[in-house]
């Protein structure tokens, strides 16, 4: 071949002669390299992690918006509830005190259905009914008062809630029929499935996972929890449960609870470290001030006690018009209520109100956190001097006020 | 196994093969950018139209992925090459011809080293014009260009091979320093 001589024709011809080159590989071969990338990426579409992503941030969202909002919100609801809450839930209790006490049901009955009519009206009217009739005068407040209940024939319980934030602890008043034959810590266990606690606005916390036992001769409540209790997590879990132990049983006739952890004794309560024993204060007073908790949807606010404990009344007074520390709990008192003098006379607590205290209905709430603080401070009664009106709810002011029970009641039935 | 991959598979593998075995001029390289044609390919099935063939679909995707790897390499080989051009050429033609080359006459194997002295675009267009004998317009397709630029491109292509042919003839049995003098 000479140089020149290389023609187009030529060149395609050696083109074409060039060899087929084939793979060897099987055609599995070659998919099992590639199927590890094709299949992988079609199992997991391209939105499928943003999506993640977003669900997250709407997770987050929803369960800090009520915390953003939370304390004015409170603050604003309580004013609200405050005026408006006595028609609302007087309906709400005349269930409650129509299966409650069941030997005066028929007179009940009656004033129920006359309440029904009276509803849209306002509170004056309800006074006038609770006079014409012998009906519970004190069904639309907060607290358990002596005169709605009969003691003889019903168990007064007080469990402690948290509330739907587990920030505050609220004490909540069932009244149950006393049943023959059956010891007060038993129907105390039996009665906490019954709670509500998700429907007053609280976090669902009872009935608690243990087992009770109650000696009888030595007056000794044995609780027995399981190695994974939920009550040794978290300062919140150990200090609720401490606290409602201690509040619940301060009244049950118990000398000593003994906390056992399947069998072993001690229970680890995390900030407490373990606990064999739970101390039972009975008697002494506690001395706390009461603070509303406006929950959502409920028509009076929750009254919870301070974790504090005041040396006077005057104190505890001081801090119902502050609020707590940290501004989770709204002030009981409005800034417009003065005392001119407050003083103990034979042990009830006389209250003056300087001339230009002006109460109306809506001080109702307040006057109840002032009856259930003064029960705290060994007082048998409150009396107030210089008020400008006669009657607040089913209380005469010219009287001496009766102290509640307990606070919050609810109905369970 | 997929559907699509054997079907895929069955009619075009061992062309697709062979134009990247020409391209790169390496069994082992071109194995695994068949299975990189592939994966482009089984990701895109769902949005392949039908407005070109399958088959000058298959070849734009093989000539994309082709063109990618160079793009890779030249990260430092090609330019360090292209430095010390002379020596480049040297080393490429020294390397050894795979077994299916071996056996061909004189001609064909002067012309298998020819090839890769042209540009990547006049070696796809001679690889798919006269070794998968496509025709003008299946090649414009499967590379994306007009076919006057098919045409342009392959008539320099046959230019250059031709000189170059010329060239390894003329030199057989010289020397390398001559043939570098003579340039």
């Amino acid at each position: 071949m000479k140089k020149s001589q290389l023609s187009d024709k030529q060149l395609e011809e050696i083109l074409g002669q060039m060899p087929k080159i084939k793979d060897h590989r099987d055609s599995r071969d070659v998919y099992q390299n590639i199927a590890h990338r094709v299949e992988k990426r079609k199992k997991m579409p391209a939105w499928v992690i943003p999506g993640a992503a977003l669900a997250a941030v709407l997770f987050l969202a929803f369960i800090l918006s009520p915390g953003l909002l939370g304390s004015n919100y409170s603050e604003q609801k309580s004013m609200d509830s405050s005026s408006a809450d006595g028609a609302k839930s007087s309906m709400e209790m005349n269930t409650a005190s129509r299966d409650d006490t069941a030997n005066e049901s028929a007179s009940h009955k009656e004033s129920t259905f006359m309440m029904d009519a009276a509803d849209g009206e306002a509170e004056e009217k309800s006074k006038e009914i609770a006079a014409m009739d012998k009906a519970n005068p004190y069904e639309g407040l907060i607290s358990l008062y002596p005169e709605e209940t009969d003691t003889e024939t019903s168990e007064i319980f007080t469990y402690a809630i948290p509330d739907d934030q587990a920030m505050a602890i609220v004490p909540v008043t069932v009244t149950i029929p006393k049943k023959e034959g059956k010891s007060r810590i038993d129907s105390y266990t039996e009665t906490m499935p019954m709670l509500k606690e998700e429907e007053w606005g609280l976090t669902d916390y009872y009935p608690m996972d243990a087992t009770w036992n109650f000696d009888e001769a030595t007056k000794t409540l044995t609780m027995d929890v399981k190695q994974n209790n939920p009550y040794r997590d978290g300062s919140t879990a150990n200090v609720i449960f401490v606290d409602s132990m201690t509040q619940n049983l301060s009244q049950a006739g118990i000398d000593k609870m003994v906390l056992t952890t399947e069998g072993e004794p001690g229970i680890d309560m995390g900030n407490f470290g373990p606990m064999k024993e739970l101390p039972i204060n009975t008697g002494t007073s506690k001395r706390r001030a009461y603070l509303f908790l406006s929950v959502e949807g409920m028509p009076n606010p929750y009254l919870v006690p301070t974790k504090e404990q005041h040396k006077t009344i005057g104190e505890a007074f001081e801090q119902m018009w502050k609020g707590d520390e940290v501004g989770y709990l709204s002030p009981s008192l409005p800034d417009d209520f003065k005392l001119a003098k407050t003083e103990s006379n034979n042990k009830v607590l006389e209250i003056t109100l300087t001339d230009d205290t002006a109460l109306d209905e809506s001080f109702l709430p307040n006057l109840e956190a002032i009856l259930m603080t003064a029960s705290e401070f060994d007082y048998t009664g409150v009396r107030f001097t210089n008020a400008n009106i006669d009657q607040l709810g089913p209380f005469n002011l010219n009287e001496v006020l009766p102290l509640p029970l307990a606070p919050n009641k609810k109905n369970i039935n | 196994m997929n559907s699509v991959f054997d079907e895929l598979y069955q009619k075009y593998h061992h062309d697709v093969f062979q134009f990247l075995f020409y391209m790169v001029k390496s069994r082992e390289l071109a194995e695994d950018l068949v299975q990189e044609v592939y994966i482009r390919v089984l990701k895109a099935y769902d949005r392949f139209e039908g407005k070109s063939s399958e088959k000058t679909w298959l070849f734009s995707i093989a000539k994309n992925v082709a063109i990618d790897h160079f793009r890779k390499q030249k990260g430092w080989k090609q330019r360090l090459l292209e430095s010390f051009d002379m020596s480049a050429r040297q080393v490429r033609d020294d390397q050894p011809l795979p077994e299916e080359m071996a056996l061909q006459s004189e001609e064909i194997q002067l012309m298998y080293k020819c090839l890769d002295q042209c540009t990547v675009d006049q070696r796809m267009v001679i690889i798919m014009r006269y070794i998968h004998e496509l025709t003008i317009s299946e090649t414009a397709e499967a590379l994306s260009w007009t076919e006057s630029k098919v045409k342009t491109t392959q008539h320099r292509a046959l230019k250059t091979l031709k000189k170059l042919m010329e060239e390894m003839i003329e030199k057989e049995g010289m020397t390398s320093e001559k043939v570098t003098a003579k340039r």
